[in-house]
């Protein structure tokens, strides 16, 4: 596993070196895009319509469209100079319960490792996390992009959760949710609730897995295992024969060659 | 799935040397197929094979899962993988299935480069080791098991005259012949006398893509093959040329020199000048190395 990055976990007064890691991949197949007369990989090429020429990467800007069809231009150097407090820092704000942080916020996960000399403080950290059940909300810079996080305990690793700032996740207003006007007997409401217990288990999530996925895996392979099938091109394999025959021709063998006696049945031997 | 059955790898029976071409009543010979040696494992279920350094090679060479079909009973065959260029078996053509790791590119390259399998042993069959029966009762059973012609499966032909052999060998440029006695038992990881090997030192036509020089005079030529497209380099060659001779080639290739490596894969060495792929060399060598390059090779001519 590569880092992604080395910057610093701020708490308070101290400052922990750590590296910080993807925790988490996606396994998707993936595909190319082919042209069908010839099989070839599709290429991609960046065109203006208007110049109607190829542009090279040297040539292309980043423009912010803030009405339709005008643009602001923003330069390397326009992005260099918005101040950031921290460009490769976990700031820890604040602790709160993990509990009150609805799921729905976290994005993407990272495990942080202790860097050079980090190791005291950030076991120091873990086991007062630990002790007070508490994570750590911070505010963090991953590239370009200042994030929310969550820093919390996982078993012997701190986790990082980048999360959506609150302006990112929508409002469930809009949607037709049942009102209290509904009523809901008793009973029905025994049977969901026994129906959950009975369902209930630990979670596992190696009971789980991508089925979807291994269904298409087993097409592919069923595909390639298909072209083996479907091959055995006459020509060279004459081509032995003949080279075979050309020695038999001058050469004596041992014996007449045997009376394929089983090839008129079933041309399997046994 | 057979209980009992021996699970690769298993270190096939080697031949040792012999210098020269003989005849005899006890043995027979067999044309020395120029490929991968390979072992093809059969349990009932599944078909893996195996190479001469116990590597396993199931995956390069996926159209001898057709073994499955053709067989009944788990069996362990022995045999040499050959690809054909030009008519000939060619190691570096079989090497190009050889190397590859990805399934698909070995099944891409089924088609592209088709190989064949040509079957000298049987190990393993129904549900006993084969090993200590004869040779002669070995064939018997590899015939019946393989009886009619399924390519790429070949079962290898078995010639009375070695010395007859041997020189049509010579003719039709192949590697050698092998001299098997007769009721000898098969021993794995033995290099036994009970099988020799006589080879033919096979001409081989290269072209030739660079040259190092002995002050201003060439004295070494850089030679390659065509795989497709690409030329593939093979080694470089040293002996078989007298001084005058090197002296009029250095004036000839100096006419075609080139910046860049006409090889795919150029060797990673200082003071080789290049040139265009356009001269041939015909070159004497005695066996391929691991590597694909010529093992003491000698030019006989320049082309």
């Amino acid at each position: 596993m590569r880092s992604l990055w080395k910057g610093f976990l701020g708490f308070g007064l101290v400052s922990i070196p750590v590296k910080l890691y993807v925790a988490t991949e996606k396994k998707d197949v993936k595909f190319r895009y082919l042209h069908q007369a010839c099989m070839t990989p599709v290429q991609y090429q960046k065109r203006c319509p208007t110049c109607n020429k190829e542009l090279d990467n040297s040539e292309i800007v980043y423009g912010y469209e803030y009405q339709k069809g005008r643009f602001v231009v923003l330069s390397e150097e326009d992005f260099a100079r918005i101040p950031l407090p921290s460009t490769r820092s976990v700031e820890i704000l604040n602790f709160v319960d993990l509990n009150q942080v609805d799921p729905l916020y976290f994005d993407k996960s990272y495990y942080l490792e202790p860097g050079d000399g980090g190791s005291k403080p950030y076991l120091l950290l873990l086991q007062a996390m630990e002790a007070t059940g508490k994570i750590a909300i911070a505010r963090v810079v991953i590239r370009t992009k200042e994030s929310l996080a969550a820093v919390r305990v996982k078993d012997r690793v701190l986790v990082m959760e980048t999360m959506f700032f609150p302006d990112e996740v929508r409002s469930y207003a809009g949607l037709e949710l049942p009102g209290d006007n509904i009523q809901i007997h008793e009973n029905e409401s025994k049977m969901a609730i026994s129906l959950i217990e009975n369902l209930t288990t630990d979670f596992d999530p190696d009971q789980y897995q991508n089925r979807y996925r291994q269904a298409l895996r087993e097409m592919i392979e069923a595909k390639i295992a298909g072209q083996e099938v479907e091959v055995s091109p006459e020509a060279p394999a004459a081509n032995v024969v003949d080279l075979m025959e050309a020695l038999k021709q001058s050469v004596k063998m041992t014996e007449k060659p045997r009376k394929r006696k089983r090839t008129a049945k079933t041309g399997v031997g046994t | 799935m057979s209980p009992g059955f021996p699970s690769p790898p298993i270190p096939p029976m080697e031949p040792v040397k012999c210098e020269k071409a003989f005849d005899s009543e006890d043995h027979i010979f067999q044309v020395k197929w120029d490929g991968v040696r390979v072992l093809a494992f059969f349990n009932g279920a599944e078909v893996t094979l195996q190479n001469r350094r116990l590597h396993d090679r199931t995956r390069q060479y996926p159209e001898l899962q057709s073994l499955r079909q053709l067989v009944k009973h788990p069996v362990i065959i022995d045999g040499e993988i050959i690809a054909l260029k030009d008519g000939n078996p060619s190691f570096p053509t079989v090497m190009r299935r050889d190397g590859v790791r990805s399934a698909n590119t070995a099944a891409s390259l089924v088609k592209t480069v088709p190989i064949s399998y040509m079957v000298f042993d049987i190990l393993y069959y129904r549900n006993n080791l084969t090993t200590d029966l004869p040779w002669y009762k070995r064939h018997e059973i590899l015939q019946d098991v393989l009886s009619a012609m399924h390519p790429p499966f070949h079962v290898v032909d078995n010639f009375t005259g070695g010395l007859e052999l041997f020189a049509q060998v010579q003719r039709m440029k192949l590697e050698g012949i092998v001299a098997k006695v007769k009721d000898s038992r098969y021993i794995p990881g033995g290099k036994s006398s009970l099988w020799k090997k006589i080879k033919n030192r096979p001409l081989l036509t290269c072209h030739i893509g660079g040259f190092t020089r002995r002050g201003t005079t060439a004295n070494s030529l850089l030679m390659g093959i065509f795989e497709q497209d690409r030329l593939l380099y093979i080694g470089r060659a040293g002996s078989g040329l007298r001084e005058e001779q090197w002296e009029s080639l250095t004036r000839v290739l100096s006419g075609v020199k080139t910046s860049s490596p006409p090889f795919e894969n150029p060797p990673q060495q200082t003071g080789i000048t290049w040139v265009k792929p356009v001269y041939q060399a015909a070159v004497e060598y005695t066996e391929w190395t691991e590597k694909t390059h010529l093992r003491s090779p000698v030019i006989k001519q320049i082309l």
